[in-house]
């Protein structure tokens, strides 16, 4: 039995580029800041920190975000590592656990940058081991010093699969196809060149993934991985002139032993949720994301900002801008005189963002016809899209009524993976609606945690505790 | 009654279907609606024990009849709701409660039952895992679990095969009434003519039938409960409190049974949970102190749980009238009927509910004894 | 250094390196199967899918989310029952 309680000024949830810079933001304007994350190092996705400092992939990126920490430390920002936020309640309260401890906060605000997680829809074939999401190959490759796989295939939509495929080579790899959904890289290479500023950071993205040039299929989707306990082999389809895949171009790529799939990601809303702030919907910025006022980071609910990939995917740059500007606000919030952070630079940000959206076309109508009637949409309760079709049949009409009927959405990820696939899946197959089809609401706890630890954070946290 | 024709059931929980399978089988058109998914309010949070031990008195028969009909049901839609006879424990932890659960058993055994009472000894091999400080428990072996979603799923199902329409995420935002008749419901989508419209809304039912001079003393009350993750079978059957001064339904409820797909589930309606009339549009974060309180009870009953991982929680609100009955029959204008009042218990008592309904409407003798359930007993009502 | 252990066999490991990558490497990308016997590998890679859930001395736990302890043990199967 163990659990610390803090009081303090401002609590940020999630120490990638937003949190790191609102906690910044908030400590320099003399507020007492406590930042949570999840894993054993701040930094996020995209300043994520190896164990032994900055070689191999990615330096100089590693060095930027290796110095945004030290800045928030010297600044009086106190970084709890692997502690995973799992309650919060709008008083506002947040609880954490740590291992098999408790961790309760009491701020006076709080900063949620949370960030996004892959997306992945579905495809038979998708659960082998040795497919996974590009972001765990980044991981294992940048983090871990290990290989997803030796002969590697990245498949899916967006700029994040040339960043990996750069590493990967990098690392090692045989990047043996990178299979973009997107018919051509004009409208990315036309939308750079109206952005001068950014001709650095692409020329820096762009030459490790050039000797790949070859290798890239662009207009191309995954229609299936197949092979026995492990993924061998992936095939892949040219998506036609009606926008749905044309089994007659079809290629098979034989002696493969990853797959890495993404399409775009997701903002993990689940903990603000659970404060019951507004969000909206908007599949191209990830689907559901947090409704937040872009001058201030306010969300819905008094006391509770956000900056960030959770306020809808944009990258690393916008979550640098919005981070200092929820975390000036939170510290007005809580009672301190402090500037408002540069909107114009949020807005030039966001502006590239946008750019990017537009060049990259995700192909949702494909991706809802890859699964056959015995793949599996959701993978934690192993439930096949025959089973949710014969839930439609019977009349269940959204994320709810098909969870109830099936079980879909209802195991330890809580349909975190699953959501977009069902969404895309019904939409293409029964009509339905992906905006209204809803996803599985958040709910007390945000993430399994042992019944131990649940009241021992809660009892910290009662008043006079 | 006798009416014939077209009937609209409101609202798609487990009363709902029941009433819709049960108005389709008595061969009038049914079209059931839900606001939102079928099930998706408190039938679809259930716990749905189908148990005839220490729920009432009064009803004592309806639900001997309501079992006996689920039972039934089992074997007619071949495991379709995965009926399960686990079998119910209500535990008990102060000695003077053992007189309270000696004159259930009494009164239940003499209804042809068969409930006991275990020592401590027994109770240790009906349920192993039951390690915590307890003085003896109650014991009733024909009480069963169902899967609540595939239930209401199976009778919608098993309705709209013999003919009923049934609609989710359709609304019914009035009912109309011409000459003192209701003649059908106005839904998002368009008007719905109806020769009667039977409103299943749980706690809904009141503020839908207001607008037609109908008071009904339904008062929303929450209930929460806990799920953890998967876990090896742990908990065989239904564990509940006894009824009693120290515990039972006034001063707070828990009921803690295992879902077949493993998870552990624990659901306390906490004492003055009653909210006030319009709290159930709203729904809430559990409260902290329910987790805390619920984690105790279950760490106490069951102490090697305390390292199990939560994984859910939800809140729900049950419809609860004055005396713990439901309010089933003809209200107001002619062609109306309610059926909700489910005050936590409504799951087993589906069937009896359908069964009141359709005899009502088809102006047929009921198969049971509908008095407790007469909306005559509330004048406010105005029972027709 | 530090000896672990999984399922039941002594496998060198490195105090603090993530057990999630050194599963990937000992078992071909195969970490565990599910239910239904299926097999399963690190998917997400950062505590979000659940398929890497392993036993850790006896309590579930994300593989791709511990780091090695010495002396750990490592059950494969029975983390998601
Ligand atoms: C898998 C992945 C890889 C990416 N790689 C790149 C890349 O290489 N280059 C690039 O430009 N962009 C990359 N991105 C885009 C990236 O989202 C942005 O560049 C940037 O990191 C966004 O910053 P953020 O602070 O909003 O979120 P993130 O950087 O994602 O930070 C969010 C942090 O919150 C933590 N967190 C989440 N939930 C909880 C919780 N419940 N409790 C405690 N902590 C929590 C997470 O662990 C994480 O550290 C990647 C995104 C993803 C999802
Ligand atoms: C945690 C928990 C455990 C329980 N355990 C048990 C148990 O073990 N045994 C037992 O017997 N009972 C149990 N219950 C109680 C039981 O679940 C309920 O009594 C029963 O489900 C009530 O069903 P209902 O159909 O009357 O209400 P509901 O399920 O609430 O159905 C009402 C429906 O009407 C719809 N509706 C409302 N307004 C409108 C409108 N205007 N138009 C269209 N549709 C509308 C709603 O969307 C809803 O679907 C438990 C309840 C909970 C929460
Ligand atoms: S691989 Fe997804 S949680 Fe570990």
């Amino acid at each position: 039995m163990s659990a610390t309680r803090i009081d303090c000024d401002i609590c940020i949830v999630g120490g990638g580029p937003a949190g790191l810079s609102a906690a910044l933001a908030a400590a320099k304007a003399g507020a007492t800041v406590h930042l949570l994350d999840l894993f054993e190092r701040p930094g996020g996705q995209y300043f994520m920190q190896p164990a032994a400092g900055a070689h191999g992939p990615a330096r100089r990126q590693i060095a930027a975000g290796g110095r945004l920490i030290a800045a928030a430390r010297a600044a009086g920002v106190t970084v709890h590592e692997n502690a995973e936020v799992f309650g919060a309640y709008a008083d506002p309260v947040i609880y954490a656990r740590v291992g098999e401890s408790a961790l309760t906060l009491r701020p006076k605000a709080v900063v949620i940058a949370t960030g996004a997680h892959d997306r992945v829809a579905p495809f038979p074939g998708w659960t082998l081991p040795g497919v996974m999401t590009p972001g765990a190959g980044q991981r294992l490759a940048k983090l871990h010093g290990t290989l997803p796989g030796r002969r590697v295939v990245l498949a899916g939509c967006g700029p994040f699969l040339m960043v990996v495929a750069g590493q990967l080579r990098a690392a090692g790899c045989d990047v043996l196809r990178v299979v973009e959904a997107t018919p051509s890289p004009r409208a990315l290479l036309a939308g750079i060149a109206r952005h001068p500023a950014r001709w650095g950071e692409a020329l820096r993205l762009l030459t490790p993934v050039a000797p790949l040039a070859g290798r890239f299929r662009f207009g191309a989707v995954v229609t299936a991985a197949a092979g026995d306990d492990h993924v061998r082999s992936v095939t892949i389809a040219r998506l036609g002139a009606d926008g749905l895949p044309d089994e007659r171009a079809r290629e098979t790529i034989a002696d493969v032993d990853a797959l890495l799939v993404g399409h775009g990601f997701r903002p993990s809303i689940e903990v603000p949720r659970l404060l019951g702030c507004a969000i909206d919907f908007d599949q191209d910025a990830g689907g559901h994301h947090l409704r937040i006022d872009r001058a201030t980071g306010a969300t819905s609910v008094p006391g509770i900002f956000a900056a960030g990939e959770v306020t809808g995917v944009a990258g690393a740059r916008p979550a640098l801008a919005a981070g200092t500007i929820a975390g000036l606000a939170a510290a007005r919030h809580a009672g301190f005189a402090a500037g408002k952070g540069d909107e114009r630079a949020l807005a030039r940000a966001l502006d590239f963002a946008l750019m990017l959206r537009r060049a990259y076309r995700v192909p949702y109508r494909a991706l809802g016809r890859l699964p056959r009637p015995e793949t599996v949409l959701c993978r934690c309760e192993e439930i096949d899209a025959a089973t949710v079709a014969a839930a439609h049949a019977d009349g269940a009409r959204d994320a709810a009524g098909i969870k109830l009927w099936t079980r879909a959405g209802m195991g330890p990820c809580q349909g975190r993976g699953c959501g977009f696939g069902l969404g895309l899946q019904l939409a293409e197959t029964a009509g339905l609606d992906p905006a209204a089809f809803g996803a599985n609401p958040s709910r007390f706890p945000a993430r399994p945690v042992p019944l131990s630890v649940v009241a021992d954070a809660l009892a910290a946290g009662e008043d006079g505790a | 009654m006798g009416v014939s024709g077209h009937i609209v059931v409101a609202g798609a929980g487990i009363t709902g279907a029941a009433t819709a399978l049960a108005l389709t089988e008595a061969g009038f058109a049914v079209t059931l609606l839900d606001r939102a998914a079928a099930g998706s309010a408190v039938s679809g949070a259930s716990l749905a024990c189908l148990g005839t031990h220490m729920s009432s008195e009064i009803e004592l028969p309806q639900l001997i009849w309501a079992t006996r009909r689920w039972a039934e049901w089992d074997r007619r839609f071949a495991g379709a709701f995965h009926y399960r006879r686990c079998g119910q424990i209500r535990f008990i932890e102060h000695e003077a409660d053992i007189p309270v659960a000696e004159h259930w058993i009494a009164l239940e055994r003499a209804a042809g039952l068969t409930p006991e009472l275990l020592t401590r000894e027994r109770l240790r091999r009906v349920e192993p895992a039951l390690t915590g400080p307890l003085v003896a428990a109650s014991w009733s072996p024909t009480d069963a679990l169902v899967n609540p979603f595939l239930a209401v799923r199976c009778l919608i199902s098993a309705a709209v095969a013999a003919g009923a329409r049934f609609r989710s995420h359709c609304p019914v935002e009035a009912i109309d009434v011409a000459g003192g008749r209701v003649t059908g419901v106005v839904t998002p989508g368009g008007r719905i003519a109806a020769d009667a419209v039977v409103v299943t809304g749980g706690p809904w039912t009141a503020e839908l039938v207001a607008p037609l001079g109908v008071a009904l003393p339904i008062l929303p009350r929450k209930a929460q409960c806990l799920a953890t993750i998967r876990q090896p079978v742990t908990i065989r059957g239904v564990v509940g409190g006894c009824k009693s001064d120290h515990g039972g339904v006034d001063a707070g409820y828990t009921q803690i049974q295992q879902s077949e797909a493993g998870q552990i589930l624990f659901n306390t309606v906490l004492a003055g949970g009653l909210a006030e009339a319009g709290a159930q549009g709203h729904v809430p974060e559990v409260d902290r102190r329910f987790v805390l309180d619920s984690i105790d009870t279950l760490t106490r009953l069951f102490p090697a749980l305390r390292a199990v991982e939560l994984l859910r929680s939800w809140v729900r609100y049950e419809a609860v009238t004055p005396d713990d009955r439901f309010i089933v029959g003809a209200v107001g204008p002619a062609g109306l009927l309610v059926a909700a009042g489910d005050n936590g218990t409504g799951f087993c008592r589906a069937p009896v509910i359908g069964e009141v309904i359709a005899a009502a409407l088809s102006g047929r003798p009921c198969a049971i004894d509908s008095a407790p359930y007469d909306p005559g007993r509330f004048p406010a009502a105005g029972a027709t | 250094m530090s000896d672990i252990t999984i399922d039941g066999e002594t496998v060198a490991a490195t105090a603090g390196d993530n057990l999630g990558a050194l599963l990937h490497r000992l078992g071909d990308a195969r970490l565990r199967a599910t239910l239904s016997g299926a097999p399963r590998g690190l998917f997400c890679g950062m505590g979000t899918c659940f398929d890497c859930v392993v036993l850790v001395d006896g309590k579930p736990a994300r593989a791709c989310l511990t780091a090695i302890r010495p002396g750990m043990v490592v059950e494969r199967q029975g983390g998601q029952p």
